[in-house]
């Protein structure tokens, strides 16, 4: 009996004895702390990616509500660059690009604050390589937020909470000049610490810092020069510090001579010039972005592509360079690019509409699919609409369907004009476009075209830009450097017209800065520190050219117009953007800036 | 184009048990084949299947059974727990014969040939068993349901619903299963209180459902007393009952258990019973229900022009003469729809279940097969699963009691191409109808379709490829319990059980291409689809293990005081592991991992599904009655959590509740007056419960790795996601439930009222501090355990049972449940002006605001719209058009704008990008069941009030992005002469076909308006269930006990304000949703 008993007890105890020894000290998997992060050059390697991740770099997915979204918004679709193929916008605000993020800053300040604990694991090199490498990371990232809200408050150690309470954590705006002199005192100890070459490709090193320099000083010395003092300078450089910031920014971009060299591999100039943002071997890459598909890839040939030759997933022609933007240039002989198309009452005719635009400059046709043009094996068709037998040029049959004719021929073209994914401006961007990419990849979030964040020819013109203004403040002793700049960027783009010392003026230095540099994020910014964006968009209508089908001659006639919807005004006191209420709400030392 | 696979996966599994199947597959597949247009002959050709099944079954039976004469028939009737029953009446249908049943429940009788007996007992549901061959029969009664004497399921044990002090509610099997449908949660709707199911779509597999306890969010499901998650792809006909915790009396699963508890019981043997084979199948129809419809090519048109002229153009985008050959005939407008999408689509459900049991063993065997076709015309969308469960229950020595249970569930759903379902249905909605079906209408070249969403493509695996999702999942339960000999009362049990479930699935997305015709040079120009081709091959395993100990004690003493008691330990640990792969493929011949291209593979894991988690708990109940007079209950959990720090990972979780029987009171028992009252009790509860699910380690600093990357070097290299501030004081949320109500039973259930009063009260809810700290900090603090809120509500239902003569009985069953959720405390930043605060402070406010503007009318004129407010403050009312949305300028200042946005309405947050409504505030349901000689019918009603919702996109707004609308749309004011604009305006529901999305007149950007706000509240007949009981004397001959045949319906009719859509039909998916099903459903359920 007590033995049956002991069995079944012995039965019970078959589970206490699974009783396992379980604890509730579970760690989560894909979690690691400092130690793994810091004592290898894998976990630092791990760390660095993240903070090039977060830098702000107004690549193809740079816009207007994100650092990390679609091309379609990019800053130079509020320069009079380019127009949207879906145009609806009121006028030129002063905050459509925000960037207001201290995360990756405390990152860094981590960084330089615990990383020297662990520096025994690393050579003296390998130490001011990484710590140069997020110095200038540092830089970077605070002149992203500067060059948009002026003065903001320097931080360079890790706030904590609840160590610091949260009174002692708020901090008032420091000036732009001390944000400034804080970011070149970063670059120059990233200069210093830098080797010069990369770690790796993408990766930083001592000459991207020299131009990352130049072109904080220009911004500094154009804000000197042409702003105002404001909110006891918050805002604004004082303008005796003007010559200076030319200097220093000259002297910056003139330390990578040697190291770098335009992209000039010969052959058709126009073919070369697009070839600049595509040939991976290219001598005058300075500071390149790179993509991965599948991990991480960008969609500009998805965005950007004619209609006619767009990928299965039916985007295209999101956004098209405007007529402003052609007429800019010069043409093959040198005279101003008016196109010739005579008036309503006295067109001129053309049987091929590339007619037109023969002449064009090299460097604009590397960069710009003209109506009628030749691209990826196909004629791109872009026709607004037909006018009819016996109608007067100025009734122009148009039609948003493509299945819509008049005696057999669709009213548009292949690739518009009309449909909503189609240019209104008449024209496709052809910058960045890879021709190699077959149409099947034509997709979101595929392509790898590297984004080049900074190139030599941009050294150039900031050399060109500070002699010439150092001119006008009293200097002439670097003109003649400022007229080879120009020069050596000008041949190779085939620009007919040589400029001389005693010609050359500021004007024509940020002309050739918005031809060379567009669609590349960078003339938005420049406009803003030449204060001339209120200048040039004061109930600005943009230009663009609708190539029309006449019926009775069989020819085309284009019609140059503006589109009509909407007039943009650029306020003055966008210069600085808003920074955004919530954090004043949560900061009540920031000072907004006037006008908002 | 027609696709026998269709019918096809059905007859497979029919043809295991139709005698001829082969070739009646085959005549099937012949009279399908010419039947693809008549949706009626399709539905009787499976009525004639189900025919044929039932003949079969019964032929079948036949063979089991003989003949036999007049004989004597002894036995032993028990209840279910063994007990014997005294006093059951023992007659000979149609006859007086009859005896009863003595002390041990045994009884002897002589029958003649043919004969049925009836056993029927107070409290007890009636039996019927013919005596065929049998020579002894042994009977195990079923408590009658709804009967004061039921038992139900509640933590860690069982009660009489009688002593009850907790809000539990219980369904019992047959009041489930009078509702066909896939999915277990769908057959609750609208039977109790509380219970609120919102069924988004039917899509088959997809098991899309918004189920809630008193609108408390998931509630933790508990299947046979372990926390599983298979709740909706369980076989009805394996549920032997389904409880539900809504109050403090699930504050025993402590930690997780602050949304309330479902408690899922299986079916299990009963001792004595003998042997019962029993089988269950319906086949059915499903249609589309509800679903809008694509304008054709005039409406589309008449839209475009409308749109163009509204916008300032002078010509029409169409001329008449695009119009002509349409309307005479020339030109067809291309139905997208049609090609490819059928309005009905059949399912299947057969259960077989072998149940018994002698003195020491009792077993449960079940088999299910449940199968549902998509409305894919080519039968590449659906869904199979296999279900298995074996319950065994063995005495393997005197007072030591073994039990195994052991449940397999094997479930494929298959879907054509890469794209999601709610894809096709924009797919279909949005292409152009203008735009031909194949490009120059040559059938060889399908037309580039906007989006390359063809529909042709997208419904047909071997044109674009498959998706196949499977899961299989394997439960175990092992226990064993003793009786402890040397105390009385007293039980030992130990219980382990072992899940496991893996999710295996393979994409496979194929490349194709669609085309363009140019006319000019004749050639089609290829765009090519989803290239490359691509497979992922997906894998997760899961595994969870629980382990109790528990000491139970049950003992009556001097007759009057009852007490019970529970002590358990129990542990749960739970594993997740996951892989996933893909390669592109340069020939896709052949579907498999291996035939693909190393360039671009992945390899990887998801981080979500890799966690290792360990709970530890103590748990303890008392429960005291007194005569079954004052009850009361206490319980606790003391819960250890491993999502959290040490010295945080432990709570308690107690509840206390009582119960009053007043109805056993001398006062009611001794009155005359009064002796209607056959039962009344008093309850109130009170509970604490925690929920960890929300925690993510969050008092960990540190790093996740990876955490997105960067390209260095050509190579892509993982980065390290910065955690930011841990707080090491993190722990979970608790929610402290009060309950109050009461049971009442009148005239011996002539009248049931039980009715609820409760408040959920929750504290700590994870929130972050991040407003109120400077972002320069440069980091988000870690979620506090900071805010509250408040769910309060009530819930009704009333019961009525009758039985009118021998033959008719029926009973009537009403709910009604209403909560309401109320922020507490709520962090927030300092607003910038008082405007803002008031609405962004949601401190003590109900958290179901819905924000917009009052629209109040409609501008019958242009001079209406330039007296009225200014709607744009760029172009003033320039744009607007009689019809437009006469918006209430609410703050008086002249301008509509955001400033004008004040509540309009009550629903669950409402964002943007996904305009659906929450759950109903009020939901309600009622049930009718009536038995009349062999017949029964059983009628469902559920229905929910109070309920808002707007929709996204096509549903919101004609021609996005240019493309086609909804038919919807022509209801809309437009000119009585669309080519004339300045003829006059046709009055309709919506405003005139809109320009772009900066006109005000339709839609106020990043708002909304009462216009948009529409009323979702609905009653639905959700289920009508007619069936038939063959006399019992005409089953016998061939073997049959019992054989019921029945007609079901499920979503028969709906009533509802809303229009052009279905109530349940969510915003989701940008209102995409795959739509709801009415379902006809033919059936047998027969036992041997």
């Amino acid at each position: 009996m007590i033995k049956m008993k002991a069995t079944k007890i012995l039965l019970m105890s078959i589970f206490a004895i699974s009783f396992s020894c379980n604890t509730l000290d579970v760690p989560p998997m894909n979690i690691v702390g400092d130690e793994e992060a810091f004592s290898s050059e894998s976990g630092i390697t791990a760390y660095m990616a993240r903070l090039y991740w977060d830098l702000p770099i107004e690549d193809f997915n740079s816009n207007s509500s994100s650092i990390k979204g679609s091309p379609e918004n990019n800053t130079h679709d509020l320069t009079g660059e380019t127009m949207k193929c879906d145009p609806r916008r009121s006028d030129l605000g002063g905050s459509e690009f925000p960037y207001w993020d201290y995360a990756p800053i405390r990152n860094m300040n981590y960084f330089l604050q615990e990383f020297p604990k662990y520096a025994g694991n690393y050579t003296k090199a390998k130490i001011d390589a990484f710590t140069g490498e997020v110095y200038f990371l540092r830089a970077y990232h605070y002149f992203a937020m500067v060059k948009r809200y002026g003065g903001i408050p320097i931080v360079k150690v890790v706030l904590n909470y609840p160590e610091q309470s949260i009174e002692e954590l708020k901090a008032p705006r420091n000036k732009e000049v001390d944000c400034i002199n804080f970011i070149i005192s970063d670059l120059d100890e990233a200069i210093k610490l830098l080797p010069s070459t990369s770690l790796a490709s993408g990766r930083t090193n001592k000459n991207i810092a020299y131009g990352m320099k130049a072109r904080v000083a220009l911004y500094a010395a154009s804000v000197a020069k042409y702003g105002t003092i404001q909110l006891d300078g918050i805002l604004g450089i004082p303008a005796g510090q003007a010559t200076s910031y030319f200097q220093m920014a000259y002297d910056a971009a003139k330390a990578v001579d040697g190291k770098y060299s335009l992209y000039n591999k010969g052959g058709d100039l126009a073919n070369n010039f697009s070839n600049i943002f595509l040939d991976q071997s290219s001598t005058e890459n300075m500071f390149v972005k790179y993509y991965k598909f599948p991990d991480y890839a960008h969609s500009w040939e998805l965005f950007i592509i004619p209609w006619q030759i767009r990928g299965a997933q039916n985007y295209s022609g999101r956004a098209n360079p405007t007529l402003d933007f052609i007429e800019m240039f010069d043409d093959t002989d040198g005279n101003p690019f008016i196109l010739k198309t005579g008036t309503d009452a006295a067109p001129i005719y053309y049987a091929d509409r590339m007619e037109l635009f023969a002449k064009a400059e090299p460097r604009l046709k590397g960069v710009v699919i003209f109506p009628g043009d030749q691209y990826k094996g196909d004629i791109i068709d872009v026709r607004k609409g037909i006018v009819k037998a016996g109608d007067p040029i100025t009734t122009i049959t148009s039609t948003n369907s493509f299945s819509d004719k008049y005696n057999n021929m669709t009213i548009q073209g292949a690739s518009g004009m009309g449909y909503n994914e189609c240019t209104y401006t008449g024209f496709y961007i052809r910058k960045w476009l890879n021709p190699s990419i077959p149409r099947s990849l034509v997709a979101g979030s595929t392509t790898e075209t590297p984004w080049i964040e900074m190139r030599y020819a941009e050294m150039l013109l900031i050399r060109a830009e500070a002699a010439v203004e150092l001119k006008s403040l009293g200097d002439a002793s670097k003109i003649d450097d400022a007229v080879n700049s120009l020069k050596a960027i000008r041949e190779r783009a085939g620009a007919k017209k040589v400029y001389t010392a005693a010609d050359l003026t500021i004007d024509l230095v940020r002309k050739e800065r918005k031809m060379e540099l567009f669609f590349e994020n960078k003339i938005f910014w420049d406009m803003k520190r030449w204060r001339t964006f209120d200048l040039e968009f004061s109930s600005r209508e943009i230009k663009i050219l609708w190539p029309v089908f006449v019926w009775d001659q069989q020819k085309y006639y284009m019609k140059k117009t503006v589109f009509s919807d909407w007039k943009y005004t650029f306020q003055k006191f966008r210069y600085y953007e808003q920074i955004p209420n919530a954090e004043i709400q949560k900061n009540s030392l920031i000072v907004q800036n006037p006008g908002y | 184009m027609f696709n026998q696979k269709h019918p096809k996966v059905h007859l497979l599994a029919l043809m295991y048990f139709i005698p001829d199947a082969e070739k009646t597959f085959k005549t099937m597949k012949i009279k399908l084949e010419f039947e693809k247009e008549s949706s009626a002959k399709f539905f009787f050709q499976k009525i004639f299947l189900t025919m044929q099944l039932t003949i079969f079954l019964i032929c079948f039976a036949g063979l089991l059974s003989s003949m036999g004469q007049g004989k004597k028939i002894a036995g032993k009737v028990t209840d279910s727990s063994g007990a014997p029953l005294i006093g059951v009446s023992v007659v000979v249908k149609g006859t007086t014969t009859g005896v009863t049943t003595d002390n041990s429940g045994n009884y002897t009788i002589d029958t003649p040939d043919n004969a049925v007996l009836q056993f029927s007992f107070i409290g007890m549901k009636k039996e019927e068993i013919a005596v065929g061959v049998k020579s002894s029969i042994n009977l195990v009664l079923i408590d009658d349901v709804h009967s004061l004497q039921e038992v139900v399921a509640v933590g860690y044990g069982t009660q009489k619903r009688v002593t009850l002090t907790g809000a539990v509610a219980a369904i019992r099997s047959e009041e489930l299963i009078s509702v066909k449908s896939d999915n277990v949660q769908n057959m609750l709707s609208g039977k109790i209180a509380g219970v609120k199911v919102t069924q988004k779509t039917s899509e088959p597999g997809r098991f899309d459902n918004d189920f809630q306890i008193r609108g408390m969010g998931a509630p933790l499901v508990i299947v046979d007393g372990v926390p599983r998650d298979n709740f909706t792809k369980l076989d009805a006909n394996e549920v032997e009952s389904i409880s539900i915790l809504k109050d403090g009396s699930a504050a025993i699963y402590g930690v997780r258990a602050a949304n309330g508890v479902v408690l899922i019981t299986t079916k299990r043997g009963v001792k004595g019973s003998g042997f019962r084979l029993e089988y269950t199948g319906y086949v059915g129809i499903q249609n589309m229900i509800n679903q809008p419809e694509p304008l054709d090519a005039i409406g589309f048109m008449q839209l475009q022009n409308e749109k163009a002229f509204n916008g300032g153009a002078t010509t029409p985008v169409y001329p008449q003469s695009s119009f002509e050959p349409y309307l005479n005939g020339t030109k067809k407008s291309t139905d997208w729809e049609g090609n490819t999408i059928n309005h009905q689509a059949l399912q299947t459900q057969h259960s077989f279940s072998a149940t018994g049991g002698t003195d020491k063993l009792t077993y449960f065997v079940n088999f299910g097969y449940n199968q549902q076709d998509g409305y894919w015309k080519s039968g590449d969308l659906n869904y199979n699963r296999f279900n298995l469960r074996s319950n065994v229950t063995a005495e393997i020595a005197k007072g030591l009691r073994f039990e195994a249970l052991i449940n397999v569930m094997s479930d494929t759903k298959n879907q054509p191409s890469s794209w999601p379902t709610w894809n096709l249905f924009k797919g279909y909605w949005t292409q152009i109808p203008l735009n031909p079906y194949f490009a120059n209408d040559n059938p060889d070249y399908p037309f580039f379709a906007a989006d390359g969403l063809h529909p042709d493509y997208m419904t047909d695996s071997e044109k674009s490829g498959y998706q196949k999702y499977n899961q299989r999942l394997v439960q175990t339960n092992l226990s064993l319990e003793y009786a402890i000999p040397w105390i009385d009362g007293l039980k030992a049990k130990g219980m382990f059980s072992y899940d496991y479930r893996e999710n295996e699935n393979k994409l496979f997305r194929k490349t194709f291409n669609l085309y363009t015709y140019s006319e000019s040079n004749q050639t089609y120009t290829p765009a090519p689809v989803n290239a490359p081709s691509r497979l992922d091959r997906q894998y997760a395993g899961y595994i969870t293990s629980q382990f109790q100990l528990s000491l139970a004690y049950a003992k009556t003493l001097n007759n009057v005081h009852n007490i019970s008691g529970l002590i358990l330990y129990e542990e749960n640990n739970r594993l997740a592991d996951n892989f996933y792969a893909r390669r592109e493929f340069s020939m896709d011949a052949v579907d498999q991992l291996f035939a693909g291209n190393s360039t671009n593979q992945v390899g990887t894991m998801s981080t979500g599904d890799l966690y290792k988690i360990t709970n530890k708990s103590l748990v303890g109940r008392l429960n005291y009655d007194y005569s079954s007079k004052y009850l009361a209950e206490f319980s606790f959990r003391y819960d250890g959590s491993s999502m959290f720090q040490q010295g945080n990972q432990w709570g308690f979780f107690p509840s206390a509740s009582v119960g009053w029987r007043m109805s056993e009171e001398a006062f009611i028992k001794e009155s005359d007056a009064l002796k209607f009252i056959s039962s009344f009790k008093w309850r109130a509860s009170y509970g604490i419960m925690g929920d960890d699910r929300a925690s993510t380690y969050q008092f960990l600093s540190g790093y996740n790795y990876p955490s997105n990357g960067y390209v260095f070097g050509g190579n892509w290299t993982n980065a390290f996601g910065m955690r930011g501030m841990p707080n090491p004081n993190i722990t979970w949320f608790e929610s402290a439930t009060w309950d109050a109500g009461a049971d009442i039973d009148l005239w011996n259930g002539k009248l049931g009222i039980s009715t609820d009063v409760f408040q959920r009260n929750r504290t700590n809810l994870l929130a972050t501090r991040s407003e109120s700290l400077p972002g320069l900090v440069g980091a988000n603090l870690p979620q506090e355990n900071l805010e509250s809120d408040r769910t309060q509500g009530f819930e009704l239902t009333l019961t009525h049972r009758h039985k009118i003569g021998n033959d008719f009985q029926y009973n009537l069953s009403g709910n009604m449940a209403m909560s309401r959720t109320q922020w507490g405390y709520r962090e927030i930043a300092k607003q910038g002006n008082s405007y803002l605060n008031w609405r962004n402070n949601t401190n003590d406010r109900w958290n179901d605001i819905w924000w917009g503007i009052d629209n109040t009318g409609r501008f019958q004129s242009k001079e209406e719209i330039f007296a009225g407010p200014i709607y744009d403050t760029s172009k003033g009312n320039s744009m607007m058009l009689p019809g437009d949305l006469i918006f209430d300028d609410w703050n008086g200042d002249g301008i509509i704008d955001g400033n004008d946005i004040h509540p309009i309405g009550y629903n669950t947050a409402i964002n943007k990008a996904n305009k659906n409504g929450g759950m109903p505030m009020l939901n309600y349901g009622f049930t009718i069941g009536a038995e009349y000689k062999g017949f029964d019918l059983n009628i469902v009603f559920s229905g929910a009030a109070m309920s808002w919702l707007q929709y996204p996109e096509q549903l919101e707004m004609p021609l996005p992005w240019n493309r086609n609308g909804l038919t919807m749309f022509l209801d809309r004011w437009h000119r009585v002469d669309e080519f004339d604009p300045n003829s006059a305006w046709v009055p309709g529901h919506f405003p005139s076909t809109y320009r772009d999305n900066g006109r005000n007149g339709f839609i106020l950007p990043g708002s909304t308006s009462t216009f948009q706000k529409q009323d979702a509240s609905y009653l639905r007949l959700k289920s009508l269930e007619l069936g038939y009981n063959i006399p019992i004397n005409l089953t016998k001959v061939v073997g049959l006990n019992k054989a019921r045949i029945f007609f079901n319906a499920y979503n028969l009719l709906t009533f509802t304000k809303l229009t052009y859509c279905d109530p349940e039909h969510t915003g989701d998916e940008y209102a995409y949703t795959y739509p709801l099903s009415q379902t006809f459903n033919f059936g047998v359920n027969l036992t041997f």
